[in-house]
């Protein structure tokens, strides 16, 4: 009953009071709403945007937040990616702003363009491929049903020993000067890639390529630097233009030098173009490295070449390792400059651009208010791109991304279901246990009156005086020694019993009316329908109270399970949440985890608190 | 009712499908043991294998390299048995466990600051013979000049042996965010060259953005770890062999005294930032640079576009001090089939073989991460055109420290120098003396003092590490331990003889004397689940335990019983007696501000007409929250420019505490979050009290005229009373033993020079798990238990004259 009392309510004074409480209690409360706010909004975050601490993620109410968010999602997280495709030289996806002046009619020309086959796909890269992230939850889903969830097959099928299901996702050429092996994996991901609509295809520009890795680093991102050395009046870095050929020399040479470090150092395979004609320097160099002599170059290879002229003058047919090397060494060193060209969707483009306005540029200029002096200027628009596929997809993406990180749990969850299955049975066990062992101690002590009975309950409850830190080692040699490690029964046995819960039912069962168990004697009953019909049926609520603590306490168990069960098979739902957070290194999905975690935890308070209030053991003085 | 048959059926069968998968599962493994003879199973320390499911470039070599490993070694398996490592404390904890009950790996982890203590305790197995095996320049390639020190040196014995093999070598570089370099006009491709260099851009950093700061330092009791870049580049040192296997503490040189006053100089001008949540500040870009480790796999974490990497600043005369370290394996000397040692030998030896090292570099460079590679494993494998991808700062940073690199402090017991290191740069925050000299500007007296500060921590360290006593003085404390043991025991006996007097019912009489086994087999029969539980899984381990305190405990091999000395040195030693009396604070004001918070809100919670419900799953909402967000969120809160000095700030008060690391305020702050999150849950047991006062008493008092205060004083309390003595005295026990939050919020600190939230229980847990003092640890619990048996005899004693009810709803 509360002290205020009902008849004085309507007071003004005493209205203050409760109005007072209220403020109180929901002050308080904001406090304490605040933080699961903080960790649910944290679980629908993206990786730059997870520090900020916001009750409300900031995507759902800015809109140039949204767009970091999807080019984060769509360039899976790497700013170099964005940089190579844009052109740009952004350090921090916070800096990126909406990108402005194309027009509609260019861009409705451009998506034509990007749609088109002069496209090949190796230009292309798949996006949203991070972990959590779209294609990759999609097309583990693929494999997964190709294989019947079976890990084993999924490696046979892709020839890749697979240890866990975390390490079945798209796998694709990285867009730089390397070898371009092929995989059944790759295979895989590239018969993905063409079932994704160009939306998610990450357009990488050689230009931009070009940019990123070569002039920025020249000119130390210096524009007044590049002017300077070059001569040339440009406004911006996007005024920089990449050419197919070799510059001729109207050009500087600091220009020149500029292209020819990237076509011979950097440019990735994909967009270089060598003449079959350089083949004869090819092999002249070939012999020169390996003092003519085919068996030293066998050797080095691990190959059977008869002659030097037998091996392929081709990239892709390189033998690994060495004669990688070697090819690579080539154009870095020895291929003739005019033999070497480029290619990719920048050049196409300008050929398109040609096509669709007859190579007339004033009408280019007239059609889209651009200022290109020629086709060459001409750069694609593909960050504008970027922002109208954003705009066409806002509010699918808002749901994508709302439950993209607890989709990702829940597929791992649902991979290792051996997990929730040992969180039952640890369950059932614990709460097995606990109802029997205590409760039967308690009763004996309760209903014998035992002449030792306070001897008993002083051996149960002593032990709390010294800290845990004295036991933890000698407890765990024991379960060692006792065989038992590994097992559930290690973590169980330890907390079979436990002092304070009998002193509880003790006293609880002490309050009972006598007269029941004399009645039940008279009747006939043995002691253990006594005790099951009369004790245990009057003290539900007590025991629901237990039960449910020991079902959240076998439910959070996981800094123990770790220790004692190491073995993968034993591993408790929480374990693996945790192992889950291990392998994401991100900071969403963590929270993302934590939240689906607490969830039963929070559904037992919300709709077990009557049982627990009544079944809470209060004392009073006798 | 209709669902009561339902569940009477589902619970048997669950019951019984549990102790079905129980049985059948116990038999799996017993089954699958069995199968392979002839082939090794070799357990090595989880690190060595990559992550099942990581795509980190660093992991899919280490994928490579165990794949090649397994081709050439069929007989060999590899598993894992730590299957997961725990940050924060399972960390120390796991390996040593796993130690302690022969379960440990094989193959074993080892690091520059545990490997003597390491050796001391006999974990690892003598490499001599094997790595007398290897070609003189491949052991010369895999092992760095400054490591040698390290993995040679006298063991238990004082033989000589080679301990341990590196497999992996780390650089202490300076890690810059682009962003905030480009955000204040700064050029993104380089860092500060030297310390006047590292001032100007700070200073720019500052001046272009009031909320960033250049530098971050962890105000923890690591906090020394990032003042030994600056220590080594001013030419100082922390440690010094002095003669053979006799270390010294020296970090109180003039060098010394000069790389303090500037690295005051960047946290008093607020150039750089100091404080616990560092982490949290450099993810959300608000600290431009910070002190790195440096290796293949750790530049593949950090996005080159987004981080720059440059060389530890010049100090003053030029000096770089770069830390080099290296993650190294040893094998476990528990490990007694001679097959299995040369199985993990073989492993050692691949992992790091010119073989291992040429997959690895393939891995990288076909990946075309050529970059990453460190340029000398480029130049082996024949990746020469690759070496001028390599960041030239990265490079220089390498071979600058492979050159004058120092290795971490590795002498005997230097696992403490951090720690101890740590200590005297806190006091110097807070220091009366250092404060005026900062204000008035004056750089001798300031200097003055750091020395003086300095010279006293070494002083201090030098006694402790080295652990010298002179012999009279050893008799003396003896003797003083000696006398307490004796008082002690005798105040037990006392106690207990006390206490079973308590407890032996009064009405005595001669039927109810003794036990009555005969008569009352049945109860005993009854209770012997429980007591064979408590007996077995609690006095023995304590009994165990405590043996401990008389030994020099060694998780491995014979521990040498030492009497009392355990004790002797805990009676004399200060940081026991100040972490005692902070432990007496903790309690003090955990109790004073925590007590009675969820009384105070139990009842308002009883005087809302509406919304209780509501309110009630609002209130235990932190309980379900992660700690971690609570820590993080707290942590905010306590920052300079954090909620609480933002609050000032309303009230017109301006401040800019860092209240964690403020002496007079952070065993306070440490204790708040822990109020606010148990307010909720512990109110429930008031609220259910509160329904059984009864209700006559409230209407008689409304006839009286009583106030609302008057009815809490006069009804509430005398309701609540017997509630509030048994948790009050719970609460006390509680909070003498608790360590919550304090390791992650201040880690003991800030120490002025003893540690002002260095409470007990956190003392005992750095000494058993971070020093390897495990008797030394167990005096100190069992002198802690001591102390409280008299509070838990007087809660029995409460307890055992209360009757226990429940609350029948709808009072």
């Amino acid at each position: 009953m509360p002290i205020i009392s009902s008849i004085g309510r309507k007071a003004l004074p005493v209205r203050i009071l409760i109005w007072a409480i209220y403020v109180v209690l929901t002050l308080g409360g904001v406090t304490m709403v605040y933080p699961l706010l903080l960790m649910v909004s944290g679980s629908v975050k993206g990786g730059f945007d997870s520090p900020d601490l916001d009750v409300i993620p900031q995507f759902l109410t800015d809109e140039t937040t949204f767009f970091q968010r999807y080019l984060e999602s769509k360039y899976s997280a790497n700013l170099g990616s964005l940089n190579d495709a844009w052109g740009t030289d952004h350090v921090d996806w916070k800096e990126i702003r909406r990108p402005d002046g194309v027009s509609s009619s260019q861009l409705d020309d451009f998506d034509q363009f990007r749609r088109s086959r002069e496209i090949s796909p190796r230009w292309r890269l798949l996006g949203h491929i991070a972990t959590a992230a779209l294609n990759q939850r999609v097309f583990k889903r693929e494999l997964l049903e190709e294989s019947n969830a079976d890990l084993l097959r999924v490696g046979e099928l892709l020839g890749i020993t697979f240890r866990s299901w975390a390490e079945v996702r798209p796998k694709q050429q990285k867009i730089a000067r390397m070898m371009e092996s092929s995989d059944k994996l790759l295979e895989r991901t590239e018969r993905y890639k063409s079932s994704r609509p160009v939306e998610d295809m990450i357009l990488i520009d050689a230009e931009g390529h070009w940019k990123t890795s070569t002039v920025f680093s020249r000119y130390e991102r210096n524009l007044e630097k590049y002017r300077r050395q070059t001569g040339r009046s440009v406004r911006s870095w996007a005024e920089v233009h990449l050419k197919a050929t070799p510059p001729d020399s109207s050009t500087t040479p600091a220009e020149r030098a500029d292209w020819e470090a990237y076509v011979r150092q950097k440019a990735p395979f994909a967009f270089l173009k060598i003449a079959p004609s350089a083949a004869e320097s090819f092999h002249a160099f070939l012999r020169r490295a390996h003092g003519n002599d085919i068996k030293r170059l066998n050797k080095s290879y691990g190959s059977s070449y008869g002659a030097f002229d037998e091996i392929p003058f081709s990239a892709s047919q390189a033998v690994a390792g060495a004669g990688f090397v070697d090819f690579n060494r080539f154009i870095r060193e020895a291929a003739p400059l005019s033999a070497l060209s480029l290619d990719g969707p920048n050049f196409r483009y300008h050929d398109f651009l040609r096509n669709r306005f007859h190579g007339d540029i004033a009408a280019a200029r007239a059609a889209w208010r651009v200022s290109w002096k020629d086709f060459e200027e001409a750069a694609m628009p593909t960050a504008a791109m970027d922002w109208r596929d954003f705009q066409n997809q806002k509010s699918r993406l808002r749901w994508e991304f709302l439950i993209r990180n607890y989709s990702h749990v829940l597929d791992f969850l649902a991979r290792h279901g051996r997990g929730i299955q040992n969180t039952l049975i640890l369950c059932v066990l614990f709460l097995v246990t606990h109802l029997t062992i205590n409760p039967l101690a308690a009763y004996a002590l309760s209903r014998f009156g035992l002449p030792s009975t306070y001897k008993i309950l002083l051996f149960c409850m002593a032990t709390v005086a010294f800290p845990g830190e004295v036991m933890m080692i000698p407890s765990f040699l024991q379960l060692k020694e006792f065989n038992l490690l590994n097992t559930f029964w290690a973590l169980v046995l330890p907390g079979l019993a436990s002092g304070y819960s009998i002193f509880l039912l003790k006293g609880f069962f002490d309050s009972l009316p006598r007269e029941l168990y004399e009645s039940a004697t008279i009747d006939g009953a043995g002691e253990w329908t006594v005790f099951w019909n009369i004790t245990m049926a009057l003290s539900k609520p007590i025991l629901a109270v237990m039960a449910l603590s020991s079902f959240t306490g076998a439910f959070g168990t996981f800094f123990y399970a770790l220790i004692i069960c190491p073995d993968e098979k034993m591993w408790t739902l929480m374990v693996w949440l945790y192992q889950l957070q291990m392998i994401s290194g991100s900071q969403s999905i963590n929270y993302a985890a934590l939240c689906l975690s607490s969830i039963p935890t929070l559904l037992v308070f919300i709709f077990c608190q009557r049982i627990i209030l009544r079944g809470i053991v209060v004392p009073s003085e006798k | 009712m209709a669902q009561r048959p339902c569940i009477r059926c589902i619970l048997p069968a669950l019951i019984l499908w549990a102790a079905a998968q129980v049985l059948l599962g116990g038999d799996a493994v017993l089954r699958e043991e069995g199968v392979h003879r002839d082939v090794i199973t070799l357990k090595v320390f989880s690190l060595a294998l990559p992550t099942p499911g990581s795509t980190m470039t660093s992991h899919l070599a280490t994928q490579e390299i165990i794949r090649r490993f397994e081709a050439l070694h069929p007989h060999i398996r590899l598993t894992t048995s730590e299957g997961l490592r725990i940050e924060g404390k399972g960390d120390e904890i796991t390996p040593l466990m796993q130690i302690a009950a022969d379960i440990s790996p094989d193959v074993i982890y080892v690091n520059f600051k545990n490997a003597d203590s390491y050796t001391q305790q006999g974990f690892l197995y003598p490499l001599d013979r094997f790595v007398e095996r290897l070609p003189k320049e491949e052991l010369e390639s895999r092992v760095p000049a400054p490591a040698w020190q390290v993995i040679r040196r006298p063991g238990r014995d004082g033989v000589v042996h080679t301990w341990a093999l590196p497999y992996n070598t780390y650089v202490v570089a300076m890690v810059y965010r682009r962003d905030v370099f480009r955000a204040a006009g700064l050029s993104i491709d380089r860092g500060p060259r030297d310390w006047k260099e590292l001032e100007d851009i700070c200073r720019k950093i500052r001046d272009a953005q009031p909320d960033k700061y250049g530098m971050g330092f962890d105000r923890s009791s690591d906090e020394s770890w990032h003042f030994m870049s600056f220590l080594w580049s001013a030419g100082g040192e922390a440690m010094a062999e002095v003669s053979p296997n006799q270390w010294r503490a020296v970090f109180d040189s003039p060098q010394a005294v000069e790389a303090f006053a500037f690295y005051h100089k960047l946290v008093r001008s607020d150039l750089a930032y100091r404080g616990a949540d560092i982490g949290t500040l450099w993810k959300r870009g608000r600290i431009a640079m910070s002190f790195t480790y440096l290796n293949d796999v750790q530049l593949a974490g950090v996005d080159p576009v987004q981080y720059g990497i440059a060389p530890v600043p010049l100090g003053p005369t030029g000096i770089r001090g770069n830390e080099v370290n290296c993650a190294m394996m040893g094998i476990f000397a528990g490990v007694k089939d001679r097959r299995k040692r040369e199985a993990a030998w073989e492993f050692i030896r691949f992992y790091d073989s010119p073989e291992a090292r040429a997959i690895r570099t393939r891995i990288f460079v076909e990946n075309g991460l050529a970059s990453q590679i460190n340029p000398r494993f480029l130049r082996a494998s024949g990746y020469e055109e690759y070496l001028q991808d390599v960041p030239r700062e990265w490079t220089e940073a390498f071979e600058e420290a492979m050159s004058t690199g120092k290795p971490e402090p590795f002498g005997k017991n230097s696992n403490l120098i951090y720690k101890e290191m740590s200590s005297p740069m806190d006091q110097m925050f807070y220091d009366n003396r250092m404060e005026q000299c900062w204000k008035a500007g004056d750089d001798k007296g300031l200097k003055q003092r750091v020395q003086e500060i300095f010279s006293e921590a070494v002083k201090r360290t030098n006694e402790r590490i080295i652990g010298y006593v002179p012999p009279e003085t050893q008799r003396f404390r003896r003797q003083v331990a000696a006398g307490v043991a004796a008082a002690v025991v005798a105040a037990f006996f006392f106690l207990f003889r006390y206490i079973w007097r308590v407890f032996t019912p009064v009405t005595l009489n001669a039927q109810s004397a003794g036990w009555g086994f005969r008569r009352h087999w049945f109860a005993y029969f009854i209770l012997l689940p429980a007591l064979a539980t408590i007996l077995i899984w609690q006095y023995i381990p304590l009994g165990r335990g405590s043996v401990m305190a008389f030994q020099d405990y060694m998780i491995m091999g014979e521990s040498r019983w030492v009497g009392l000395d355990n004790f002797a040195l805990l009676l004399f030693d200060p940081t026991f007696w100040n972490a005692l009396w902070v432990t007496l604070q903790f309690t003090f004001w955990s109790l004073s501000l925590g007590f009675f918070a969820p009384v105070l809100l139990a009842i308002l919670l009883q005087e809302v007409p509406h919304g209780k419900i509501l309110y009630r799953t609002v209130f235990f909402l932190p309980s379900i929250v992660s700690g971690l967000i609570v820590i993080f969120l707290w942590r905010s809160f306590y920052a300079p420019d954090g909620l609480f000095n933002q609050a000032l700030g309303w009230v017109g008060i301006q401040s800019h505490l860092n209240w964690l690391t403020d002496p007079r305020f952070a065993l306070v702050a440490c204790i708040l979050p822990g109020i606010w999150a148990g307010a909720g849950p512990g109110c429930l047991i008031y609220l259910a009290a509160l329904k059984s006062i009864p209700d006559d008493l409230y209407e008689a008092s409304d006839l009286d005229g009583a106030t609302f205060f008057q009815k809490i004083r006069h009804v509430i309390f005398p309701g609540l009373k017997p509630l509030l003595i048994i948790n009050f005295v719970g609460a006390f026990a509680g909070a003498f033993h608790s360590s919550a939050n304090i390791l992650v919020m201040t880690g003991g600190g800030p120490y002025t020079p003893y540690g002002a939230t260095e409470v007990t229980s956190l003392l005992i847990y750095y000494n058993a798990f971070l020093y390897l003092r495990f008797g030394f640890a167990t005096a100190m619990a069992w002198t802690l238990g001591a102390m409280l048996v008299g509070f838990t005899v007087i809660q029995l004693k409460r307890l055992s004259r209360m009757e226990f009810k429940t609350v029948e709803e709808g009072k």
